[in-house]
């Protein structure tokens, strides 16, 4: 296999950075979930139009799985691999990576009791939480047309007596499922940080011949916790990690920089390509051969199995209130106060994207922290959504249903949910309103509160006009 | 309001385009781009902006509602 260089992880956003550096990357590496729409017929549809924008793009392609993990005992989704498979081959990447995390509980008590968590969780690291993930790698691997290398993640818990450290856990599952390894440095000297073990302690106990790919991003510290933010620059710690670790992976066949559109518009391109020449640098032509791992013998585990786990950690982290034993001991740590913390504000995030103007009515209305609480309200009845669509779906209902006292919220929401209606399908919708519309929408789009709108009985036609700048081509799962 | 953006086809019926709606928004363009979102979002293990984004636009930063500006 080829090396393919150095490059950046592409997400909407970046353009204008990818624009100004392109003579700098050798590859970029696209989250195919990202170019995914949850249509409202219930079906999966991959946006062709924005991937075909893509290739106007320098340098290869890789394919980096954000939403349908492969460290828990829910096996990944079916038709959601198969879409990656196709996207694999349209793109012809030479690997395809997800994490070694999980997203969703099963229902093991029946009566669809599963539930999804809306962020990746760590899974049970534990003999039988390395069979569960192995059981999983494989049913993806054995989809995919291409290899598969899965990456560790961050994990915000303490340390456990009753757990494999991770390197061993990642070893075992490496080794288990003969797949290839994502080595993010800043997940594992995020972990390093946090408390969680040495990077050094780690890298001893990987298969770092099995390491295909590299990950670096910026983070901050919050609550305490270092935070795999993607919100900048990788920090000078991590580029010296980077400096001793790169020329130790032999089958290192990419290097990418990771970060969130949200952080873009303070990202100079000149610090970028300062970067993707200073990793270039730090990366050898040849590496050393690698070491072989330390192999201590598996720990005899008792407690909690990985369904146990997956059932209490997704519970808490949602919000829920411990129950169990194995709850009340997680409860204890802080780090699930955090998750907790960052779970809600990744769904408010999702509802300021979507519902655009109903969230820009309620600030003006009820101000910031009315809003947040009216969003954790919610968050307490109602788990997480894969799809940003989804959660809006269900916040509008839950507005419907509570009727906070918000005046033209009703005309807002109803405006809103049509809007995302013709971006999901480009099919036209209608939405009657007794509010002017035009008002509404230009000045919440401005960021004021209309005042005294014209009221009446309006019926406003809804179009999807991006057919003439190139509409979406959507195709169903 | 522009008159390119919106096409009355009668007193109260309108016709609205998605990019004529987009262009009603006047959050600055590469902070919407990192807003909005229909997608399945990249749900890594940091902290997701969009909403004090959002805020920020919206308030002004005092976080209170009637002091925008």
């Amino acid at each position: 296999m080829a090396r393919l260089g150095v490059g950046l992880t592409y997400v909407r956003g970046l353009e204008r950075l990818l624009e100004e550096c392109g003579d700098r990357l050798d590859v970029i590496e696209v989250e195919p979930q990202t170019f995914w729409r949850s249509r409202p017929d219930g079906t999966v549809a991959t946006d062709h139009e924005a991937l075909r924008r893509l290739a106007d793009l320098p340098g290869a392609r890789l394919l980096h799985g954000v939403g349908n993990p492969v460290g828990g005992s829910v096996l990944p989704d079916a038709e959601h691999t198969a879409l990656v498979g196709e996207l694999a081959e349209q793109l012809a990447v030479p690997w395809v990576s997800e994490h070694l995390a999980f997203n969703r509980v099963g229902d093991a008590g029946g009566g669809g009791t599963g539930f999804r968590t809306g962020f990746m969780l760590p899974p049970r690291q534990t003999p039988a939480g390395v069979r569960r993930s192995v059981r999983s790698v494989r049913a993806m691997a054995e989809a995919l047309p291409v290899p598969l290398a899965v990456e560790l993640g961050t994990n915000y818990l303490r340390p456990r007596a009753d757990e494999l450290s991770d390197g061993a856990f990642a070893a075992r599952v490496a080794e288990g499922a003969d797949c290839g390894l994502l080595l993010d440095l800043h997940n594992v000297l995020a972990n390093e940080r946090n408390g969680r073990g040495s990077v050094d302690a780690l890298l001893a106990e990987l298969p770092l011949d099995r390491v295909l790919e590299v990950h670096l991003a910026g983070g901050f510290e919050h609550r305490g916790y270092w935070l795999d933010a993607h919100s900048g620059l990788p920090d000078e710690d991590l580029i010296r990690l980077a400096g001793r670790v790169l020329p130790r992976l032999p089958a290192l066949r990419a290097v990418l920089f990771e970060v969130t559109a949200s952080a873009a518009p303070g990202l100079e391109a000149g610090a970028v390509r300062e970067l993707t020449d200073r990793l270039r640098e730090l990366w050898p032509a040849a590496a050393v051969a690698a070491p072989a791992p330390l192999r201590r013998p598996d720990p005899a585990v008792p407690g909690a199995g990985p369904e146990e786990w997956e059932a209490a950690l997704g519970g808490l982290a949602v919000g829920r209130e411990p129950r169990t034993v194995l709850e009340r001991e997680l409860a204890a740590d802080p780090a699930v106060g955090l998750l907790r913390e960052l779970i809600l504000e990744f769904r408010a995030g999702a509802l300021a994207g979507t519902l655009v103007h109903t969230v820009r009515l309620l600030l003006l209305t009820l101000g910031e922290a009315g809003v947040r609480e009216l969003i954790a309200e919610y968050a307490r009845r109602r788990t997480p959504e894969l799809f940003a669509t989804e959660e809006a779906f269900a916040f509008a209902e839950h507005l419907r249903r509570c009727r906070p006292a918000v005046p033209l919220l009703p005309d807002v929401l109803e405006l809103d949910l049509g809007l995302m209606l013709v971006r999901l399908d480009g099919e036209p919708r209608t939405v009657t309103v007794g509010t002017d519309p035009t008002v509404l929408l230009t000045e919440l789009g401005a960021g004021r509160l209309p005042v005294d709108p014209p009221r009446g009985s309006y019926r406003l036609r809804l179009v999807d006009d991006r057919a003439e700048a190139g509409r979406p081509a959507l195709s169903s799962s | 309001m522009s008159s390119t953006t919106l096409v009355a086809a009668a007193p109260v019926e309108t016709t609205l385009s998605l990019s004529a709606a987009a262009g009603l928004d006047r959050m600055a363009a590469p902070v919407r781009a990192a807003v909005n979102q229909d997608n399945c979002p990249s749900c890594h293990s940091g902290f997701d902006w969009s909403f004090g984004r959002s805020a920020e636009f919206t308030l002004g930063g005092s976080g209170l509602a009637g002091l925008a500006g």
